[in-house]
């Protein structure tokens, strides 16, 4: 493989390019999906090409294809010069890449079991499993069901002298029961919590996904017949599996750097954390520490190393409360003044060109224990929100609004009945400054996607997000059922 | 890599001679794309790919799986037949599973444009630096993305079906913001033709809306008459376009599902304004002419006269219902009047006109209800004149009650889609819930 990208970068130097490096991958994907009683689903996909960055007098170019041969590396290459020469009349200023030590490495993602070797009859045999437990549940009407795995062969070299390669696994298991009321025409669904996660299959066999199907379906059922919620400001206790994307949303990419600068504005847009308010917006209340983390275990996000050769790292987004910095790449550290980048450069494919994305963005846990029990027993009216449901934000990320799976009342510090047609709408900082309460270390868990969007043309990343659960005072609660 | 017609045969009769299950389909997916991305009025990336994918389904009775790759050697191909065969070998017997078809009859839709497939990274960035420059001069800061793609699908199966469909497609869509950040314009379009892009008329418009909504005021939330434009309704539109299933609506479990049984097929669900339709040999607009299967995509009204008349029918769940499958959405169309936005907003008391929407995604399924945001020029509209900008809004409304409420419908044009062409027409409609104000510009 060295000779392969030796030559790339040969090319693109010795035409005129003055950076370049190349990312050859290979990734395996297998997907299995059922219903009710059936598989209904079954692929094993692989993709395997290469793709060169080439800068030119400040300009980038990029070039890519699936023949990882030695004449279609030199067309490549000489084609990613090309393109950033005809980029050089038209970029603002010239690219200038943070410096970053030259390595030569191999990672890979810690698991045990190869989700790619384990026979096929087991997962069959898992899904049609789940399905049949929740089906035994009276009121329930369908079950589908699925698995996912990735891996991800991936190897970079730059004309800096580093080199690279790295494998990845992930796993997403999921699966969703819907209760159906054939008098009322009411139907309802309840999806389960478990994360995707940078684990082998050993996350799928130590997740009770059997064993949770009924009571999945039964919380279906009981959504049917729960109470529509009574709108008004209520103080909400978020499990981890709701919060973490409250924090994709409202933390993860507000403080991508390239949207605060404009970068992302035709497509999901900017971001009120600009530049100016580093070190001075009160992004939440003091008990409040976000983190951006490439080295989490388990995480989706997690590397040795990013796609552009800089090693994988933790450090504070915000702090006490404070915003404090930002997500990086080489070419944008020097942005707001800094000598290097943090690893946030991604690629989510040979065909695309690696850009800044999202790390793992995690919520400190409290340091001392606090239970969501206890959190809990702090409210005197309000909600517990289990599971993600319907999200949205605005494109600066000020207004969002975000749902759930199960949802029940919180009355003189006790859980009480379920609740439906529920949704939370606030501003980002007014949220985070509401929170008053945090999860001890004992209660930090990680949630994720698979399939977190970004950049045109658009490319997916996977994420993870760890955190405790959380309360928040007087948050807006919204009903949303409505007669047609 | 683009195959011509007859090396897409080629190849599909070679990995068809590998295979030994049952039946098998072969699927080929090559793709050329070109893009250029423009930031604060200077290009950021800009770069190339190409890829040849194969996938192979092979099928054993009821038993089916499928492999792919995009490794075009003898001995990767051999391969990718052999992993699709021992999965589906493996594989338990799918009760829904319909067998491979035998050769279609398909809607002729030319949809390749030479001038388009030979467009250059030069062209592309000659068309920013000139909008850039402009935008610059005019205090304006324009970002956008200018995407070309070439794409032939293919099709073989062990039954004798073939076909190949090579198109081009290019898209060009632009956000000017004023420099104090208090105004945002946006404009867009994709097109199938190279003749049909006009990036200088895009640009300006984007210019002219980012200038107009600069520095808006704040109103309540709450039931608002609105004026939506094209792109605002393609936004909506192809979210309910979505749930348009048979399947789901027979089971009990989407809008489209009557209380005791059965669908809403037949109701009228929407305005007597309102038609939605499929036409995939539409110019202009033209679709991809078959599905995975091979199923051919053919004219289908979903909506007549606001009357629900078809659902997205697979092929299992019309053998099961005894009725025919619609084969798949090519492309969406709704229809629309002869209204002009201009007469939307000279007959309006008091409204709301939006460019588009943001972030839309489904609260409730029962109802269909969304939400998302306003963005990039929203106005208030009072006494037939376009008073003032106004801070973007969240919405939480249904597109059955934007579409029951209509008032009045211009001419469709083509908009930016959401995986297919569409043609959708500016919209004015009374009773829209706009639920909460965002500071967002």
């Amino acid at each position: 493989m060295k000779e392969l990208t030796s030559l790339a970068l040969e090319v693109a130097r010795s035409s005129g390019a003055g950076y370049a490096d190349i990312l050859i991958n290979r990734y395996r994907n297998q997907r299995l999906s059922a219903r009710e009683d059936h598989l209904t689903g079954l692929s094993d996909s692989e993709s395997f090409g290469f793709g060169v960055r080439a800068l030119v007098r400040g300009a980038w170019g990029f070039a890519a294809s699936n023949e990882v041969a030695r004449d279609e590396i030199n067309r490549v290459a000489l084609l990613a010069v090309a393109t950033a020469k005809a980029n050089i009349p038209g970029r603002r200023e010239p690219v200038r890449l943070a410096p970053v030590p030259a390595y030569e490495d191999v990672w890979q993602t810690p698991y045990v079991k190869d989700p790619l070797r384990v026979p096929l009859s087991r997962k069959v045999d898992l899904l049609l499993a789940i399905n049949r437990e929740a089906l035994r549940v009276p009121g329930v009407k369908y079950c589908s069901s699925s698995l996912h795995f990735v891996r991800e062969d991936k190897v970079f070299a730059s004309t800096e002298g580093t080199y690279l390669e790295q494998v990845l696994v992930r796993c997403n298991p999921a699966y969703t029961v819907t209760a159906v009321d054939g008098r009322t025409g009411r139907f309802d669904t309840r999806s389960h919590d478990l994360p995707p996660a940078a684990y082998g299959y050993e996350h799928v066999e130590e997740a009770h996904l059997v064993e949770d199907a009924p009571r999945i379906a039964e919380e279906a059922v009981r959504k049917l017949r729960a109470r529509p919620v009574t709108p008004g400001m209520r103080d909400l206790v978020l499990h981890p599996s709701n919060l973490w994307l409250t924090i994709h949303e409202s933390v993860g990419h507000p403080t991508e750097l390239d949207r605060a600068l404009g970068y992302e504005a035709n497509f999901a847009g900017t971001s009120f954390a600009t530049p100016d308010k580093l070190g001075k917006l009160r992004f939440g209340s003091p008990i409040v520490n976000f983190v951006g983390d490439r080295i989490l275990p388990g995480g989706l996000a997690t590397v040795g190393y990013d796609d552009e050769g800089v090693r994988a790292q933790r450090w504070h987004l915000v702090r006490d409360g404070l915003f404090v910095d930002y997500q990086t790449t080489r070419e944008q550290a020097h942005w707001i003044g800094q000598k290097a980048s943090n690893g946030c450069a991604h690629a989510d494919s040979w065909a695309s060109i690696p850009f800044q994305r999202m790390p793992n963005v995690s919520l400190l846990p409290g340091e001392r224990p606090l239970s969501v029990e206890e959190l809990i027993a702090g409210v005197e009216d309000g909600i517990y929100i289990v599971g993600d449901g319907s999200y949205s934000i605005d494109q600066q990320r000020y207004n969002f609004q975000f749902s759930g799976q199960f949802f029940l009342e919180i009355k003189k510090g006790k859980l009480g009945e379920p609740l439906r047609d529920l949704a939370y709408q606030a501003n980002t900082t007014e949220f985070w400054n509401a929170c008053d309460g945090i999860g001890g270390p004992e209660a930090w868990m990680t949630h994720g996607t698979f399939y977190d969007g970004k950049g045109e043309p658009g490319q997916i990343n996977a994420v993870s997000h760890a955190c405790s659960p959380a309360r928040f005072r007087q948050i807006n609660i919204l009903n949303t059922e409505r007669k047609l | 890599m683009i195959l011509s017609t007859d090396q897409a045969r080629d190849l599909t009769r070679r990995i068809l001679g590998l295979s030994k299950a049952a039946e098998a389909l072969v699927r080929l997916d090559g793709v050329e794309r070109n893009h250029t991305r423009f930031a604060n009025n200077g290009i950021t990336t800009s770069g190339s790919s190409r890829n040849l994918t194969v996938s192979i389904v092979s099928v054993f009775g009821k038993r089916h799986a499928s492999a792919s790759t995009n490794l075009m050697d003898d001995a990767s191909l051999a391969e990718v037949v052999q992993r699709s065969e021992a999965l589906a070998r493996l594989a338990p017997e799918d009760p829904e599973w319909m067998s491979i078809l035998p050769p279609q009859n398909y809607l002729p839709t030319e949809a390749y444009d030479d001038p388009l497939a030979r467009l250059t990274p030069q062209d592309r960035a000659r068309g920013i630096v000139a909008l850039s420059r402009r935008s610059g001069q005019a205090g304006i800061l324009a970002s956008g993305f200018y995407e070309q793609e070439t794409r032939a699908s293919g099709i073989a199966t062990s039954r004798g079906l073939f076909a190949h469909h090579p198109r081009t497609e290019a898209s060009f869509s632009t956000t000017a913001r004023t420099r104090d950040g208090s105004g945002s314009g946006w404009a867009g379009s994709d097109v199938g033709r190279l003749g049909d892009l006009d990036v200088d008329r895009l640009g300006r418009a984007a210019s002219d809306k980012a200038v107009r909504s600069a520095s808006p005021k704040e109103l309540p939330p709450g039931k608002y008459t609105v004026i939506l434009e094209p792109q605002a309704v393609a936004d909506l539109i192809s979210n309910l376009a979505e749930s348009l299933d048979a399947r789901d609506a027979d089971e009990g479990r989407s809008v489209f599902s009557r209380p005791g049984g059965g669908s809403r097929i037949g109701e009228r669900m929407v305005s007597p304004k309102v038609d939605l339709i499929s036409e995939p040999a539409r110019s202009g607009l033209a679709g991809i002419p078959f599905d995975d299967e091979g199923l051919p995509a053919q004219r289908v009204t979903w909506f007549e006269k606001g009357e629900l008349r078809h659902l997205q029918t697979s092929r299992y769940w019309a053998s099961k219902n005894a009725t025919q499958p619609t084969g798949p959405m090519a492309n969406l169309i709704l229809p629309g009047g002869t209204d002009s936005l201009e007469a939307m907003i000279r007959s309006t008391e008091r409204g709301i006109l939006v460019t588009r929407f943001w972030y839309i995604r489904f609260v409730d399924p029962q109802t269909l209800l969304l939400t998302g945001i306003t963005r990039d020029g929203t106005f208030l509209v009072e006494k037939g004149k376009i008073a003032h900008p106004v801070r973007n809004f969240r919405f939480n409304e249904s597109p059955l009650s934007l579409l029951r409420n209509v008032e009045m419908i211009s001419a469709p044009r083509r908009v930016v889609g959401q995986g297919i062409p569409m043609a959708m027409p500016a919209i004015k409609s009374h009773d829209f819930t706009f639920s909460s104000v965002s500071q967002a510009v």
